[in-house]
Order: structure tokens, then sequence, then C-alpha cells
């Protein structure tokens, strides 16, 4: 029995370069679920929103996937795209006013174990994307990555063309102003 | 997604979230002044990142249609980038075609024109240089009697007061033949040959004779006129000629880059 060690990200991208369809559906099925919520949580938990940038975001890899530097690494590059997607519907938003929406928090049962805490993590959760709206632009998107998407420091720094010591200084700031934000979820 | 402290690996992430307030050595607490974090705050940092470490979140699952949607907008681009090539490369050699014919039937016409007008311009030329150099070329081909020659008129001080005279205050009186005589003498004399001076001597007689002066010599001054008239036409036809070959340049030149 032989294992199968799955392609890289940069693999993928290299055989739709020569538009191999079925190595597009695998990139789409790795990273669609963890895009979608990353734009919901930069543009203001609109879901409808969300999914055309989702939409955006893939339809650019399939018409332009030679865009990609394959010497580079993809995760990066690729949240760099949607960051700037992200920019753009900013500045729209500026424009129009930014549309928020209230996030859905799936309802839980009073039979379910651990009821509390996972009641008290949830509260948290949306709490914590409340507040998210609030924080700047450059900030948000650091702390999302970061502690969303659990990019290390080095590739933040790539996405936003900017050097470690700075992601350091933009996390501590957002931690230090949502935990000022957040005093009632202390023991969690 | 449940994060795990790997999150953390470094740095002050590092420091919170393994360290209590009262764990900290002398320089991590300097760290912490100069920032002006106080005890209660570093203990609700801490908490927070450490509630983020143990975040439970569902993450949305994309609408059902939005991948088979991709798949076909893959499929497409795939399909038709030749379709693309083929499709410009026929505008491309279709424009150009109608380009040329445009080009050759503006042409066409003022080709003939050109042609016509520089012919014309060619024959009245060949004339004129006949007419300008041996003005008795016509007389002559036409076997018509060439004008006496003109004797030099006489020099004002030859002239005597009588005679002038005579001439100015009893022109009534003078016979018919004498005026006839004196504008022949005048008349066929070439308007060049004749100095400034003698001019304004015969003047005086033939200041009521004008109309009788011989076609002959007043042809010659018509000639040229005309002369003058055809050089400046042919000089405008030069032109436009001219215009007309920059004109096909740049077409031509406008297509070749096209």
């Amino acid at each position: 029995m032989s294992l199968q060690i799955p392609e890289s990200d940069e693999q993928l991208m290299e055989r739709i370069i020569r538009r191999d369809k079925p190595a597009f559906g695998i990139l789409y099925d790795r990273y669609s679920r963890r895009l979608l919520s990353y734009f919901m949580r930069m543009l203001w938990n609109n879901r409808e929103l969300s999914e055309d940038c989702l939409q955006d975001l893939f339809l650019k890899i399939a018409k332009q996937p030679e865009l990609f530097d394959t010497t580079r690494l993809f995760k990066p590059w690729v949240y760099t795209v949607a960051n700037n997607i992200c920019k753009m519907e900013y500045r729209k938003a500026g424009r129009k006013g930014p549309s928020v929406s209230i996030d859905f928090v799936p309802e839980l049962r009073a039979t379910d174990p651990g009821i509390t805490e996972r009641i008290d993590k949830r509260a948290f959760t949306a709490k914590l994307k409340e507040v998210l709206t609030t924080i700047n632009e450059p900030h948000r998107s650091t702390f999302v990555l970061r502690y969303f998407e659990e990019l290390s420091l080095k590739e933040i720094s790539v996405i936003h063309n900017c050097s470690e010591g700075t992601v350091k200084s933009r996390l501590f700031y957002t931690l230090r102003k949502i935990a000022g934000k957040l005093p009632q979820f202390q023991h969690i | 997604m449940i994060m795990s402290h790997s999150a953390f690996p470094d740095g002050f992430e590092e420091m919170i979230v393994n360290k209590r307030y009262h764990e900290l050595n002398a320089f991590e607490l300097k760290q912490l002044s100069d920032e002006h974090i106080s005890e209660l705050e570093y203990d609700q940092i801490r908490n927070t990142l450490l509630s983020l470490g143990n975040l439970e979140e569902e993450m949305p699952e994309p609408s059902a249609g939005l991948r088979d949607k991709l798949l076909d907008a893959f499929d497409q681009k795939t399909e038709r980038k030749p379709k693309v090539i083929m499709f410009r490369m026929w505008s491309i050699a279709a424009t150009a075609a109608a380009l040329l014919i445009a080009v050759l039937l503006i042409i066409k016409p003022y080709e003939k024109e050109m042609n016509k007008g520089i012919s014309q311009i060619n024959s009245s030329d060949k004339e004129n240089s006949l007419v300008n150099k041996e003005p008795q070329a016509e007389f002559k081909s036409k076997n018509i009697p060439m004008p006496p020659e003109v004797e030099d008129a006489p020099k004002k001080e030859e002239l005597t007061k009588e005679e002038s005279g005579t001439a100015v205050m009893d022109r009534n009186e003078m016979g018919a033949n004498d005026v006839d005589e004196k504008l022949t003498k005048t008349a066929a004399a070439p308007i060049e040959d004749v100095e400034p001076a003698k001019l304004s001597e015969t003047s005086v007689g033939l200041y009521n004779a004008a109309p009788a002066i011989t076609s002959g010599t007043i042809s010659t001054t018509e000639s040229v006129n005309e002369n003058m008239v055809l050089s400046s036409n042919k000089s405008k036809y030069t032109s436009q000629s001219a215009s007309m070959k920059n004109n096909i340049d740049l077409l031509s030149l406008t297509v070749m880059v096209y």
C-alpha cells in the first residue's frame, strides 16, 4: 500500500495554469470555506457579499492563474488577493455606507453536553466579531489572519507588505483594544 | 475550527500565554510599564488571548451551486481562447482589406484629375514658351505680314517744341495718316525696348488713339498675362499633387502600421 502525499497548493496551481480542471476543484475544496469565513469577518458578516467576493476570487484564479508566481507560496498570495477584494468593498462602502448584517449563531439544545461553556464560547465569538467591525482595516485584517486563519507573522507581513515588527505591534494594539471591550468574557 | 496555542509561538504572545503577571521577570515588567500596561489590563489581555486559542467556530459552507458555476467558468475559459485569437485575426485582415479598398477608391478620381490638370498645364506651357521666345512665330506660321520695324523714338532733345506743341494742341487738325504712322511706330515697338523717357514722350500722341493699336502687340501682352495665370495654376496643381502624395504616403503607412 503506497502512501499518497497530498499535492501542495503550489503544485495544484501549476496544474491549473496548464488548464487542469480537477486541480481547480481540489483547490476550491481546500480553500473555499476558510476564504468565505475570512470574507465574512472582514465584510461586516455579510454572507451574500462574502459569497460574491469568494466567487470573484476563484474566477480570477480560473481566468488568470498565470498571475500566480509558482516559485512563491500560494497561501499568502491568495490572502493578498482576498485582502485587495475587501479593500475594494471598503471603498464602495465608503461611498454607500457599510452593509452590516446580524451574524448567524446556530441554536444549541439544552441537552447538549457542556452547554454552558459552548454558549459562552459562541457568545464570545459573536461579540468578538461585532467588536472587530469597529476596528480599522489593517489592524482587523492582521488580527483575523493571525487568530482565525492561523497564518504566521511572516506570512502576514508578506500579505500586508510590511515588517514583522509592524505586524506584532498591530496585533498587540488590537488585542489590547478587544480585551478592553470584552471584560465579561474573562473565564471562558 | 479550534485553535491551538501553537498559533502563539514566539514574542509577546508566548510571554502572555505562558506567564501570569506575578511570574514575569524584571525585564518583562519594564517592557509592560513602558507600554503603560497595568496588572489588571495584562490579565484581561491574557484571558482574551486564551479565549481566542479555544475559539470554537463553525466555518460557513459556500452555496452548493457556486462550485459548479466556477468549474463551468474554468471550462469556458479553456475553450474560448483559440476562438478569440481566430476572431481577432479575421477582424484584423478584414479591416486591413477594407482600408486598402477605401484608400484606392479615394486615390483613383484624384489621380485622373491630377493627370488631366498636369497635361493641360504642359500643353499650355509649350504654347506660352513659343509666344514668349518668338512673338513673330505666330505671324510666320500663318503667313501674316510682319508689322514694320519700329525706329528708335526721337530723343527728348531732338523733338522741337513746335512738333510736340502741335501734337498736343492741334490734335484735331492732325492728319489721320500722321496719327496712324505715329501709332504704328509706337505700338509696334516691344515694351521692354522703349525707354521710360521715350514712352512718356510718345504717350501724349497715343492718348486718343489707343483703340487703334494693332492686335499683334496686344496679343503679346495678353499672352504674358495668360502665362502668369497658367503658371499660377501649375503651381496650384503641383502643390495639390504634392499634398495628395503626402496623404497617400500617410494612408499607406497607417495601413502598414495597423
